[in-house]
């Protein structure tokens, strides 16, 4: 019996080891794949480049149209540097709902978002990639927060993380907000700015208590835009500049 | 063999249909809640809803609370304790 069964193993061993070579010739195709990723983990700059090269142009073509804003450039300086952290992931993430001018304030910070995670394996491009977009970042700040202001709005909207009605809700404290904003430089609202301040605090934690589970990214977005909102609503020039957008 | 195969295509398929319809359900009772705890009245869960009207529902909680949640000619939110 237990030659039998020995002979009988036999075959199926012969099989095993027929089938093992037999995926490896077939495997050759896809061994083209298989030395690629080798290639790709031992010199991923050499690949990451072609990705970033087009879209590199995109971002030589968009500073043409984005030395308009360039003159707006004196504003708060904190909040020059907390737009600064904002740009790259609002922008990176809101790229679709924004408009003409939004496209192209975004389109050159695309290549600083994919220039951060990039850094790690490739030292050559580095410097390329970060020069660029550090130009266009000083060069667009004040616009790229009203550009921002929209695409969060949008992203609100249209956001799944939060109902109808609680999106109503919410719109009807960002209006009181404003309303109180509005009275309060208007001397008709007798109040603080520390109070207004205060109120604007609670309803940014609202809003992302209500959007962190369901939409992460637009609770990041918002919670990094917090500070350069507050410069606006803080700022009675920029805030009726606001109001009258 | 063909019976219990007849009866989980059966069951799966209801499981299918039916997950949307309760996943609109779950997201529309967080809703409610979202807006009832926006306004700062209690509700730990929602039980039931009951729909008035355009924008306009009852609302009741788990902990035994219930509310009249509508939207009124201003277009605000109202959440009014029953």
């Amino acid at each position: 019996m237990h030659r039998m069964a020995s002979v009988g193993f036999l075959p199926l061993v012969f099989l095993a080891a027929c089938a093992r070579p037999g995926p490896g010739p077939s495997q050759s195709p896809p061994g083209a794949a298989a030395v690629e990723a080798p290639r790709t983990s031992e010199a991923i700059a050499t690949l990451a480049p072609p990705p970033v090269k087009p879209s590199a142009p995109q971002v030589a073509s968009t500073p043409s149209v984005q030395p308009v804003p360039a003159s707006p450039a004196p504003a708060a300086g904190v909040a020059q540097a907390s737009r600064g952290a904002i740009i790259p992931p609002s922008t990176s993430k809101a790229a679709s709902p924004s408009g003409s001018s939004g496209g192209a304030a975004q389109a050159p910070a695309k290549p600083s978002g994919a220039g951060h995670p990039v850094p790690p394996p490739g030292g050559k491009e580095r410097t390329a990639p970060r020069e660029k977009p550090a130009t266009v970042e000083i060069a667009s700040q004040q616009p790229a927060a009203q550009l921002d202001l929209a695409a969060l709005e949008d992203r609100l909207r249209n956001t799944r993380a939060i109902g109808v009605f609680t999106k109503l809700s919410l719109k009807n404290n960002v209006d009181d907000l404003l309303t109180a904003f509005r009275a309060f430089y208007n001397g008709q609202l007798r109040t603080t700015l520390a109070e207004l301040r205060q109120r604007y605090d609670i309803l940014v934690m609202k809003v992302l208590t209500l959007v962190q589970n369901g939409d992460s990214d637009l609770a990041q977005a918002i919670a990094a835009s917090r500070d350069s909102i507050w410069g606006i609503l803080s700022d009675r020039e920029k805030f009726q500049k606001f109001s009258l957008h | 063999m063909r019976q219990p195969i007849t009866v989980l295509t059966l069951v799966m398929t209801t499981l299918l249909a039916s997950a949307p319809s309760q996943g609109a359900e779950d997201s529309f009772a967080q809703d409610m809640k979202a807006t009832i705890v926006l306004h700062g009245m209690p509700c730990d869960q929602i039980v039931d809803v009951k729909r008035n009207g355009d924008s306009d529902y009852n609302a009741s909680c788990k902990d035994g609370n219930r509310y009249h949640v509508f939207v009124d000619a201003q277009g605000r939110v109202v959440v009014q304790k029953l």
